[in-house]
């Protein structure tokens, strides 16, 4: 762990010169030109936060330093635990219960944070400085109307009633909510996601701050919402001048955004540098790893990261054209009370195959593999296991034959819930060994410690509760737990979603290798297609319910594509070296336009040529219609 | 919105239903001779099958309920067996007295209680909520007759302010019963409100550090508009289910308490039926209990809904 | 069809250095009772139960007074040397009576509350888990039972089937159990969505089996808060039956009755009264203490569902 170690570069096109044009007024707050004569809102010097447990302090920041100027992105990137969501509190003069500072200051608009009194404090939350969260869900008070919460963040402001609903409405438009006093009027539970997320903004914005942060502002929003967001945040800190401090653990979205990056590890800063330098050449090896880690979409394969940082893209193992199919799908429809969540799906995979079903939330892809793995039966439509064991799968798991129900298993998303908090992790494994009958009980412990051992983990790890163990072990004992039953088909639900990229490139490295060790089918669930480039042989792109676009991976990310695939591919942000300050695939195409199908109102008016596919060649192809 | 208020009265009235099958049922279908049971054993045969014919034991217990039950519906619950008169007349009289006692009893202990609760939550860890939780667990570590019987040592006994025991009957006009209600209400308030301060601090505690309260400081919003506005309708929302169903243990309370300051309400009503096996009575006092209890969760719902928008409009979240 | 498991929990001392505080259930007792003796109030809370349970199981060690011998001659005395705490109107020594006094109450308590919990989260759980017509079933007629006030439930079964312990018992679980389902139902609820019983199911494993396996060790410390919890209120509940006439019988000593008898003759030998409630209050009090310092102890929320 590196401790105290000062950031190397300090932002040094700004640090100097901020410092004397900090004379608080119009002139410095727009242009370019102005470079070098720009107001410094937001200061942070050598902060150190630390809380108290079990009467140890437990240091969570330690000397971060970092300036913002007026109308520049300072991104704060790290992985969990890296303390930069403390460092975002830090700036509004907010900390967690229990948690003090331990050195430095934060100074916002000319002002030290910490030494303002509760009047003195509220008033430079109501002018100076603004906060989105990650979650505008839980961020919106939920029984208050959306208008009247945004007029209450303009009281300070603006005192006359009228002007302040005059302007609330002008707020809601100028964030691309469309029919404003209709949203207005909205409780915060009737609005999407990526509209109560343009709400918080509206609200920071009400207080025409100079300093905005942005505490993970994408995180919980679906790709395409997220472009839509990210083209808001960066036209409106520009049009208003505002230093934007973007603490982000996605370095696709901090390459899009950022002039300026400071990349944090356990609390401390490890560099610090403009953005398109750190992304062209990072210094630290910790940054290197990290830039290295994440799967880019122009990888053919998987990329391996060496402990200095570079990357080697390795081969993938091509499915034997001969290879039988595992399990069919045909006009499969799983239905949740009325509606009906998959809507006449056929897929189907072959062994040694791993199959990614790509997608929005909503579009039913979690829906699907719950079903093949016996949760959920479906409403009609054939699904079938082929190979040593013949089945039908349309039936539960209860009714699945013992035999079949093993060839099938799941891995899940969140490592915090896939594994019983009461039971070591053997345990995990030793279950479904003994519940199949592949073991006796003599030898399952030893069959179970060598599963442990299969997915790469010491198995002196096995006679650990989950909470002892990590979130990239915890999912690795989830897998083994999913092997132990022998399968032919594993159905590996967002696996790697909530792991952080240096440990979802290693699990993902594992998942590869154990396709060509065991000769496994994937059903691979992703949102991530530059994960989803890496790991699969082929696509199958789903919207409300039904597949759009089926087709070998290169096929698929070669195009043409559905309109729908198209739109998901723009949305990718990557940290691209060779586009200078990131590459934004969307440019210009998605902008800040209001968007229908966020609107809950939205959700399904098209579908015309139902059924008509156009083949591509090579098992690539497309839905006519569907967008 | 109209509908849910429909299922929801429909199945308050299937929950009123049910329990009087339950009351119904323990009284009338539990193991022995129900008459034995009333005149005990050396009763004679003639006196047990004269009982039997006036209970109607000798029909179907479903025959018995069905008309029981339409009877009740038009509000008459059969006759006493000891008084000989309806039992209506009596109940109506007595629940008249007792929701004196109650209203006034819900009355100071919910706003006691809440405003207890809320400052505790705000001043969390700190003297003053030490101090109304130390209370509060006072108050719950006594049962409501102790606290009658100190009130009336301190109260009428030591510093003779206030009525110990009730004289009047039933019967007598509200404006006598007035000062005889004033220490019941005390007795019960001292332990409800315990209940529910308790409820209000945690759930305030829970408000206060959720995200949205958060958001609403950092916007630089003063404290009491964001305790006011953004923290109690959320904070109040599960404060109501506690107080419905400590209106529940209300109803019991009082019997208690009644008993301990002769009141005559439905309380002591229920006493006395029970020492002279009086089982209509009993079984009305059973079944109103129920039905009070029902309506002050129904009440609880509608207050839900006022607080809670996602149950006013009914439209699903959009995640 | 699940073979016993063996004890694999035992193990984890085995891996050295566990990075993180929790440990194995073993370890996890260990951990509550660390945790529960460090806070003040939850040790204090401990200690007054333990004290009334001793107190009860030696009150013929403690006092040489029968607690029901009459002795009219020396009737309603104040607190003397022999008499610590006075005597009653029947001339009974009140601290003998007090010290034998939780004999009853415990008893029956423990009882009830044990039968109570344990069908509450037998019926939770499998409301929980069944979910669909058995889950809708259950809760229809919990809240037909939760309707009926438990006082009222009580003193109508009383009269129907006497006052006699095993009656008591019996009509204290039908009251509380409903409670208890709801809050345990609650609870398995929380867990049945989640990915390792997900898992389970996957595997068609038997609604037993899960339950046992999965649900249960992860809802065992909300069940046993439910228990402190709920013997604070069938204590209160049981005294003021007695108090009403209705519990324990009159030669017996009791404190809701000790209360009941004595409230009378108060400025006489105000100690007849207050030393009953005062033993009373310290039983509930140290059983709401246990409680509030278990559910701290395991971060279950306590008032969640109040009475």
């Amino acid at each position: 762990m590196s401790t105290g170690q000062a950031p190397h570069t300090g932002a040094e096109s700004e640090a100097g010169a901020g410092a004397q044009a900090r004379t608080p007024g119009t002139g410095a707050r727009q242009g370019d030109e102005g470079l070098y004569l720009r107001e410094v809102p937001a200061r942070v010097k050598d902060l150190s936060v630390a809380y108290r447990s079990n009467g140890r302090d437990i240091t969570v920041a330690e000397n971060v330093s970092f300036e913002v100027a007026a109308g520049r992105t300072l991104a704060v990137v790290g992985e969990s635990g890296s303390g930069k969501s403390t460092v975002a509190g830090a700036l509004l003069g907010h900390l967690r219960h229990g948690s003090r500072i331990t050195s430095g200051s934060v100074e916002v608009a000319g002002r030290d944070v910490f030494s303002l009194g509760g009047r003195d404090l509220r008033a430079l939350r109501a002018h100076d400085i603004a906060m989105v969260g990650q979650n505008a869900g839980n961020a919106l008070t939920p029984s208050m109307r959306v208008g009247t919460q945004l007029e209450e963040a303009l009281m300070a402001r603006v005192p006359a009633r009228a002007e302040r609903r005059a302007e609330a409405r002008a707020l809601l438009e100028k964030v691309g909510l469309p029919g404003p006093d209709r949203i207005g009027r909205r409780y915060p539970h009737q609005l999407s996601g990526g509209q109560q997320q343009r709400v918080a903004i509206a609200m920071a914005l009400a207080a025409r701050p100079r300093v905005l942060v942005l505490d993970e502002p994408t995180t919980a929003l679906d790709v395409v919402t997220q472009a839509r967001i990210l083209d808001l945040v960066a036209d409106l800190s520009a049009e208003l001048g505002l230093a934007t401090v973007l603490v982000s653990h996605d370095l696709g979205v901090v390459a899009r955004m950022a002039d300026e990056v400071v990349v944090m590890r356990e609390g401390a800063v490890v560099e610090a540098a403009p953005a398109a330098e750190l992304f062209a050449a990072p210094r630290h090896p910790y940054t290197r790893r990290l830039l290295a880690s994440v799967p880019r979409v122009s990888d053919a394969g998987l990329a391996e990261v060496g402990e200095d940082g570079t990357r080697t893209v390795r081969d993938r193992a091509p499915v034997p054209e001969d290879a039988p199919e595992v399990v069919s799908l045909e006009d499969v429809v799983v239905r949740y009370g009325r509606s009906r969540a998959v809507d006449g799906v056929s897929l189907g995979l072959r062994r040694g195959e791993v199959l990614a079903l790509v997608g929005e939330s909503g579009s039913g892809k979690s829906t699907l593999a719950w079903s093949l793995a016996g949760l959920r039966a479906p409403a009609s439509g054939r699904m079938r296991l082929h190979g040593e064991q013949e089945g039908d799968l349309a039936a539960g798991a209860r009714k699945r034959p013992l035999a079949l129900r093993r060839r099938i298993q799941l891995a899940f998303q969140n490592a915090d819930t896939s594994l019983n908090p009461r039971r070591i992790a053997r345990e995990a494994v030793r279950r479904p060994l003994r519940f199949f009958g592949l073991a006796s009980r003599s030898d399952a412990d030893a069959r179970a410690r060598g599963l442990i051992e299969d997915v790469a983990l010491d198995p002196a790890l096995s006679d650990r509760l989950p909470q002892q163990l990590s979130g990239g072990q915890r999912q690795r004992v989830g897998i083994a737990r999913a092997l132990a039953g022998g399968p032919d088909v594993v159905v590996a639900d967002e696996v790697t979603t909530a792991l952080d990229v240096s440990v979802q490139a290693s699990v993902l490295a594992l998942l590869d290798d154990l396709r060509t060790e065991r000769d496994l089918a994937f059903v691979f669930i992703s949102h991530d297609l530059a994960v989803v480039r890496g790991i699969a042989d082929r696509v199958a792109v789903m919207k409300d319910g039904r597949v759009v676009e089926e087709g070998p991976v290169g096929a698929v990310f070669a195009g043409p594509n559905h309109p729908y695939t198209r739109r998901l591919m723009e949305a990718v942000l990557e940290p691209d070296t060779a586009g200078g300050a990131g590459s934004d695939a969307a440019g210009g195409a998605a902008g800040a336009a209001p968007d229908a199908s966020e609107g809950p109102d939205g959700a399904a008016t098209q579908g015309t040529a139902e059924g008509e596919w156009i083949d591509l060649g090579g098992g690539h192809r497309i839905r006519r219609g569907g967008e | 919105m109209l509908t849910f208020l429909t299922r929801r009265l429909l199945s308050a009235a299937g929950t009123v239903l049910l329990a009087s099958v339950l009351v119904f049922a323990s009284v009338q279908l539990l193991p022995g001779d129900v008459a034995t049971q009333v005149l005990g054993q050396d009763a004679t045969p003639e006196a047990v099958s004269a009982l039997r014919d006036q209970l109607d034991l000798n029909r179907p217990a479903v025959l018995r309920f069905a008309e029981w039950l339409a009877g009740a519906v038009r509000g008459d619950f059969g006759t006493s067996l000891v008084s000989g008169e309806p039992v209506a007349g009596a109940l109506w009289l007595h629940l008249r007295n007792t929701l004196l006692i109650a209203a006034a009893t819900v009355a100071v202990a919910v706003t006691s209680s809440i405003v207890l609760g809320v400052v505790a939550g705000l001043y969390r860890d700190r003297w003053p909520d030490t101090l109304i939780s130390s209370l509060t667990l006072a108050g719950m570590s006594v049962p409501e007759f102790v606290v009658a019987t100190l009130l009336v040592m301190a109260l009428s006994i030591s510093v003779p302010v206030l009525p110990a025991v009730v004289l009047d009957g039933a019967s007598a006009p509200v404006a006598d019963l007035l000062p005889s209600v004033v220490l019941p209400t005390i007795a019960l308030s001292v332990v409800m409100t315990a209940y529910i301060v308790r409820m209000t601090r945690t759930s305030v505690i829970d408000v206060m550090a959720s995200e949205f309260v958060t958001t609403a400081r950092l916007k630089g919003l003063g404290a009491w508009r964001v305790v006011v506005r953004h923290a109690l309708p959320s904070a109040l929302l599960p404060t109501l289910n506690v107080i419905a169903m400590n209106v529940a243990w209300l109803v019991g309370g009082v019997v208690v308490v009644e008993n301990v300051f002769n009141y005559p309400g439905i309380g002591k009503l229920m006493l006395e039926s029970v020492h002279s096996r009086d089982l209509p009575v009993l079984q009305a006092v059973a079944v109103v209990g129920a039905a009070v209890y029902v309506l002050c969760n129904l009440a609880a719902d509608l207050a839900a809904m006022a607080l809670n928008p996602r149950l006013r409009t009914g439209e699903r979240s959009a995640r | 069809m699940s073979e016993p498991n063996p004890v694999d929990e035992t193990a984890p001392e085995s891996a050295q250095a566990a990075p993180a505080e929790g440990a194995a259930p073993a370890g996890m007792v260990r951990t509550t009772l660390r945790s529960l003796l460090r806070s003040g109030p939850a040790t204090a809370g401990l200690v007054l139960v333990a004290v009334h349970v001793l107190v009860a199981v030696l009150a013929p060690l403690l006092t040489s007074y029968a607690p029901t011998a009459n002795a009219p001659d020396s009737a309603l005395l104040g607190p003397s040397a022999a008499h610590w705490a006075g005597t009653d109107a029947l001339g009974r020594d009140v601290l003998a009576r007090v010290l034998y006094g939780g004999r009853y109450a415990l008893m029956v308590s423990f009882a009830a509350t044990a039968c109570a919990v344990a069908l509450g989260t037998v019926v939770g759980c499998a409301a929980a888990l069944k979910g669909g017509w058995l889950d809708d079933l259950v809760m229809r007629v919990l809240d037909a039972v939760l309707a009926i006030p438990p006082i009222l439930a009580l003193l109508v079964v009383v009269t129907v089937l006497g006052a006699g312990p095993a009656v008591i018992v019996l009509a204290v679980t039908v009251v509380y159990a409903p409670q208890v389902v709801r809050v345990v139902r609650a609870a398995a609820m929380g867990v049945a969505p989640l990915d390792y019983v997900t898992a389970a199911r996957a595997r068609g494993e038997r609604t037993l089996s899960i339950l046992v396996r999965e649900v249960l060790p992860n809802i065992a410390d909300v069940v046993s808060v439910e228990f402190a919890m709920r013997a604070s209120w069938v204590v209160l509940l049981i005294s003021s039956l007695s108090f009403l006439g209705f519990g324990a019988n009159p030669p017996t000593p009791d404190w809701g009755l000790m209360i009941a008898e004595n409230r009378t003759a108060m400025t006489v030998v105000p100690w007849a009264s207050l030393a009953p409630i005062i033993a009373l209050a310290t039983l509930v009090l140290g059983l709401n203490l246990s409680a509030d310092g278990l559910a701290k102890a395991w971060g279950v929320d306590r008032v969640k569902e109040a009475r």
